[in-house]
């Protein structure tokens, strides 16, 4: 397939998304779809980033420090009065952050991402636990694990839309530099570019959002959120790497709404359809793939 | 692009502990071409990659034209540009060819650095060509290019980035017998207003156009011009019994890759 057939695929998807859109902001309330869109949006972006900066392991595991982190910050949030979601996310960004510099001083990938997933979730089992018998209710908890984007309260809305946002915009103002890092590592130090801060642009904004949004989606369905959208693009899209961009976040826009959709008609969990979706999308661009 | 001059000084270079290239002094001026030989293993990546900043050595230093640029390839990369040995395919990366030429060219450049643009365009076409990449391949993304493709995008990405000096570990060694004499002479172009280093087991090739041979063995063994170099006991040194004395004046290596 060509580059304009392509564009124009791509293209008329996104008109489609709009449209569904509309019909969900209009029936629905409307903060169930910016939080997914949002969601879906953003991790859609940064999923090319982490896939193609060969970044794996830490989309594997944010959602964990995502865990931690929303459980400490529901503890602290109760203690203290500031707002839950503040401390989730400035606890998972230091969470986040350590992960990286470890990685950074040349810690091996898969020992940190061992190291780190194992703590996260050991400490976040307890948090958890504790949260649940004396702070709040089972919902609240569930929200965490599978998410729960019809919770969505004024603040995660706010917060939801900004993070899209901020990210989509520094994606596309950052993804030449990430890309071309992963590409050829030793080139892109030799190029004078700072290669550390575009790394903690990444790792911030994988944290942001993986942690502040986590009572959307739920921290188990972030995996295939950040790591499938990218993959489905570097497969299918022969379309140079700022159109390969482009599908993965109308590719993750149009999972996400369409997943709202099927789960408010059939009253099923929307992160499980969405996860799903994204893996009969990546089987078959797999398959086209292969036959391509 | 004017004079240049690299000095190295009392460099050790150890990985985990264990010493694998020592260099008391080593000088090299461009432009001109330099050869860098020696056996698998006798450090001749290692010193590419110091020359580089991009292997931080236990002592020592490296200046390039009065700056020092010892394990700061951000700096070093002001001077030169460096070819790997095996070229990164990018099993995840999303680039061609053209887009990993026109990136790199890019990343020289101020943000935002956003697309390619029409000049970028004609400067990376331009680069493509001379290396002998066939615009058919082009828009193929790099790990559907054979190894010598490979290595003729990564010298196309080193000449467009305009640099004084080029770094080569061993550009010949995945191509053709054909494409050799092509790109060893685009290496000999390249080396009339530049200091291009390569490293190679077939130094033959390029022996004629050479200014200066380096020969390491685990330390800068000998380095000067090649009728200068190239005597029996340093090449002895270096290659051991793969010397085959052919006549009085003449010696064979063998040094055969893979
Ligand atoms: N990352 C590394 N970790 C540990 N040892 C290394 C590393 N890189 C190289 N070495 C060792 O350093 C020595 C020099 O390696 P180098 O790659 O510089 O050799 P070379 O001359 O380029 O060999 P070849 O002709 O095979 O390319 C070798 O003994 C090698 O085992
Ligand atoms: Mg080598």
């Amino acid at each position: 397939m060509d580059f304009v057939k392509q564009k124009i695929i791509l293209l008329i998807i996104l008109m489609f998304d709009l449209v569904l859109s509309l019909f969900l902001a209009e029936k629905y309330p409307a903060r169930w779809l910016i939080v997914i869109a949002s969601s879906s949006t953003a991790f859609a972006a940064l999923s090319i980033l982490v896939y193609s900066r060969r970044l794996l392991f830490a989309s594997a595991s944010s959602p964990h420090a995502a865990f931690l982190a929303a459980g400490l910050g529901i503890l602290l949030g109760y203690g203290t009065g500031i707002a839950p979601l503040a401390w989730t996310v400035i606890i998972g960004l230091v969470l986040v952050y350590t992960l990286g510099f470890m990685v950074y001083r040349g810690v091996d990938p898969d020992d940190a991402t061992s190291l780190f997933v194992s703590f996260s979730t050991s400490a976040g089992a307890l948090t958890v636990y504790y949260v649940m018998s004396k702070i709040v209710s089972g919902a609240d908890i569930s929200a965490i694990i599978i998410g729960d984007p019809l919770l969505a309260g004024p603040d995660l809305v706010k917060y939801s839309a900004l993070v899209a946002l901020a990210t989509v915009i520094l994606t596309f103002l950052c993804a030449p530099e990430i890309v071309y890092m992963g590409t050829d590592p030793d080139d892109a130090k030799l190029s004078g570019i700072r290669v550390w801060l575009y790394d903690l642009i990444l790792f911030t904004l994988i944290g942001l959002a993986s942690v502040g949004m986590v009572t959307v989606v739920g921290f188990v369905i972030e995996h295939p959120l950040l790591l499938l959208p990218g993959a489905v693009s570097v497969l299918s899209c022969r379309c140079g790497s700022l159109w390969t961009m482009v599908a993965s976040i109308i590719i993750g826009l149009s999972i996400g709404v369409v997943g709202l959709l099927l789960a408010v008609l059939l009253n099923l969990s929307p992160s499980g359809i969405i996860g799903l979706l994204l893996v009969i999308v990546y089987l078959a661009a797999l398959a086209f793939h292969r036959s391509a | 692009m004017g004079r240049i001059e690299i000095e190295v000084e009392n460099v050790e270079v150890a990985y985990k502990g264990e010493s694998v290239l020592h260099i008391e002094r080593l000088e090299l001026e461009g432009p001109g071409l330099v050869q860098v030989l020696g056996p698998n293993g006798a450090g001749k990546t290692t010193l590419l990659r110091l020359l580089a900043g991009l292997v931080k050595p236990r002592s020592g230093s490296i200046i390039i034209n009065g700056v020092n640029i010892t394990g700061n390839p951000r700096i070093a990369g002001r001077f030169l540009s460096y070819v790997p040995q095996s070229p990164p395919v990018g099993r995840y990366s999303p680039l061609t060819a053209f887009d990993t030429v026109c990136y790199s060219v890019l990343m020289r450049r101020s943000w935002p650095r956003l697309y390619c643009d029409s000049k970028t365009r004609r400067l990376v076409e331009d680069a493509l060509s001379r290396v002998g990449v066939p615009s058919s391949h082009w828009f193929k993304r790099l790990t559907e290019l054979s190894g010598g493709q490979l290595m003729r995008v990564f010298i196309a990405k080193s000449i467009a980035a305009g640099r004084p000096v080029i770094l080569m570990d061993e550009p010949l060694s995945p191509v053709d017998p054909a494409g050799k004499t092509g790109l060893a002479k685009l290496i000999v172009d390249a080396s009339k207003d530049r200091l291009v280093i390569v490293t190679s087991h077939d130094p033959m090739l390029l022996l004629d156009k050479t200014k200066t041979l380096v020969l390491v063995n685990r330390r800068v063994v000998a380095y000067g011009p090649p009728s200068v170099v190239i005597r029996r006991e340093v090449l002895e040194e270096v290659y051991g019994s793969a010397i085959i004395p052919v006549g009085p004046s003449h010696l064979h290596i063998v040094d055969s890759h893979r």
